[in-house]
């Protein structure tokens, strides 16, 4: 879990210095402070389990098993990105490791992946799909008639909701009825509100609603309460604290979900140290051969245009 | 096999017993899903007692509800179920009973079902129909009546039919049911009460051939869906005033025949489209903008379009009928831009 939660946070945040040079022409959303989440919700998944996720893709990507060079190639427009230079950060995919494409349309994926777990059941696939979805997005009507149509049609789907307490720059009092996401789907399906920066907690409560999806085309609705430690996105005025108090920042900052685990690891034996540090730096190195795998590839040849 | 429609020279020979247009439509369905298990439909009321005009009439009882189900009023995250079950390798046939709901779900069509394949590099196909009837008259109004082909056919991504006889409703359902992309089909209520005699066999009609249904020397007509029946009264009418009219039934929107229309209008050097949408941002001046950019030196007069004008279509049948141009206005602007 640690392992995994570093591998989004190194490359995010090397995202973002690298960001700087201004190579990388796609909008950035990072997703350094929401990593319990994807790693809590994919360990829980199978290779033929499939994601579908929105424009903060890259953690849930990498958690499902994306490949790391294919997706740093796609930020810098090459053809080795795992979109071919279509897609940018808001539309990475790995069919192979069953992450389907990323949609930038708040909640516009939501229904897609209630379609994809239509697909496995009709097909009798042992599957299941998992949607990823922000606090903004459950605001979205396709939300609310995807998760109907799920619990009606007994589909093999968990709702992910990652609530981060903004959608861009604006409040969830300014937005919602209620300080939960989920009080608004109580009444239709299953539902679980926990906190989104235990991954532990993530893993725990995952598992059962992934056995219910799978077992028995139980969808559920899981809102985690998370918060981006990282800006909207890459961009010079989704900076500084204009939007939100710094004080309720750095209480996040506190709580950040890779301090947490690491203090539990250390806590149980001092010894682990060590073995933290080798997993960095392995994850270090991991990230820096992504980073060259993109950029020994080629930009797509401009006649690419037209060949699809 | 499924067979070609040039199999059969003129759907003319076609063989076998008169069906009304919604059943053939409903044995193309069966015969496709006998042969392909991918495909499944659903849409609103597709097992009530009308079930879409007849055309999906008994389906759920011989495939299960399962392949065949009745969904929710929720057409926008319906039309990206459809498109996430197409990824999933599924066929799906998204029906509604008029293309005006489609605009509910315009989002998952244009936003995400025909971008997917840009949006993936290439790496995703997302085979699935979308099938909706056209309304007309008896005070469908406002929103019961639109003839959307424009609209969609102005995304990248898909394809967009519109039938107008029994043949080729099998011919376009089949082919569609095949495509690679999302494809609209756009019936017509006023087509679908016809009947005809069509192949027992699969064929299809490929996407983007249009049809010659009159030959003619003076002038070049082509038209849509229930315009073309206009077309051909019209060429009736003009028969007897010595001026002879090439019909053109252009069946498929988006992509269209270019080369049937250009061919036309080398020869006649004179073109009326006639189309059931809105004068603005139509159909027809897709066609005029080309031929003129392909063929400007062949014309031997300005363009013609019979549409219908920038309003709503109001309910009263007095108005409406107001509203409806068709083969009179056809006659009228020929005449007027043959004595010119």
């Amino acid at each position: 879990m640690y392992r995994e939660m570093m591998r989004i946070r190194i490359l995010e945040n090397r995202i973002s210095e690298e960001f700087v040079h201004q190579e990388m022409r796609t909008p950035l959303h990072s997703s350094v402070g929401q990593e319990a989440v994807a790693v809590g919700v994919c360990m829980n998944l199978n290779q033929d389990d499939v994601i579908y996720s929105n424009h903060r893709g890259h953690g849930h990507y990498i958690a499902k098993g994306g490949n790391m060079g294919r997706l740093v190639a796609e930020l810098y427009n090459k053809s080795g990105g795992c979109s071919r230079g279509w897609g940018g950060s808001m539309h990475i995919m790995d069919v192979g490791a069953g992450v389907g494409l990323t949609s930038s349309i708040v909640g516009g994926s939501v229904p897609i992946a209630t379609g994809c777990a239509m697909g496995l059941k009709i097909k009798k696939k042992p599957n299941v799909a998992v949607a990823f979805l922000g606090d903004g997005a459950s605001e979205e009507g396709n939300v609310y008639e995807s998760i109907c149509f799920a619990k009606v049609r007994k589909l093999p789907i968990v709702y992910v909701c990652e609530n981060n307490k903004y959608a861009m720059y604006t409040a969830m009092e300014k937005r919602e009825p209620s300080e939960h996401i989920a009080d608004k789907f109580r009444s239709i399906l299953h539902t679980e509100i926990i906190d989104g920066n235990d991954v532990e907690e993530v893993y725990t409560v995952m598992e059962k609603a992934v056995a219910k999806a799978r077992h028995d085309g139980e969808p559920s609705f899981v809102e985690c309460k998370t918060y981006r430690l990282s800006n909207h996105y890459e961009a010079s005025y989704s900076e500084d604290f204009w939007y939100r108090p710094k004080e309720e920042w750095e209480e996040w900052k506190k709580r950040c979900p890779i301090e947490q685990i690491k203090e539990k690891i250390l806590s149980e034996n001092a010894e682990n140290t060590e073995k933290l540090e080798e997993i960095e730096r392995l994850v270090r190195k991991e990230v820096a051969d992504a980073f060259s795998f993109a950029g020994n590839s080629p930009y797509p040849d401009r006649k690419e245009l037209y060949s699809i | 096999m499924i067979r070609e429609e040039a199999d059969f020279i003129l759907p003319e020979n076609a063989y076998g017993e008169e069906a009304a247009y919604t059943e053939i439509l409903n044995d193309t369905l069966c015969q496709m899903m006998d042969a392909d298990e991918s495909v499944i439909l659903f849409g609103e009321g597709i097992n009530d007692k009308v079930a879409l005009f007849g055309v999906t009439t008994g389906l759920a009882g011989k495939y299960g509800e399962e392949r065949v189900f009745d969904v929710p009023l929720s057409e926008s995250a319906l039309m990206g179920i459809a498109a996430g079950a197409a990824l999933e390798g599924l066929r799906p046939v998204f029906f509604h009973n008029r293309p005006d709901f489609i605009l509910l779900a315009m989002d998952q069509f244009a936003n995400h079902a025909t971008k997917y394949r840009y949006m993936s590099g290439g790496i995703h196909r997302v085979p699935m129909v979308i099938w909706a009837a056209i309304g007309k008259g008896w005070g469908a109004a406002a929103q019961h009546s639109q003839s959307l082909q424009s609209v969609f056919a102005h995304f990248p991504g898909c394809k967009v039919v519109m039938p107008t006889t029994p043949f080729d409703g099998k011919g376009l359902l089949v082919s569609a049911l095949m495509d690679e992309m999302p494809v609209v089909i756009l019936e017509h209520r006023e087509l679908l009460r016809k009947s005809g005699v069509v192949p027992k066999e699969l064929y299809r009609i490929g996407m983007g051939k249009g049809v010659l249904r009159r030959k003619g020397d003076d002038f070049t007509v082509v038209a849509d869906s229930v315009m073309v029946d206009e077309a051909m009264k019209a060429a009736g009418i003009l028969e007897d005033k010595g001026i002879s009219v090439d019909v053109i039934d252009i069946r498929s929107i988006k992509p269209w025949d270019k080369e049937i229309v250009l061919r036309s209008v080398k020869k006649t050097g004179r073109l009326l489209v006639a189309d059931t949408a809105w004068h603005m941002c139509n159909f027809g001046a897709e066609v005029i903008a080309t031929v003129y950019e392909e063929a400007f030196s062949h014309m031997r007069a300005p363009a013609i379009r019979v549409d219908y004008p920038d309003i709503a279509v109001p309910a009263g049948w007095t108005l409406e009928e107001e509203f409806y141009t068709g083969y009179g206005k056809i006659v009228e602007k020929i005449m007027e831009s043959v004595k010119i």
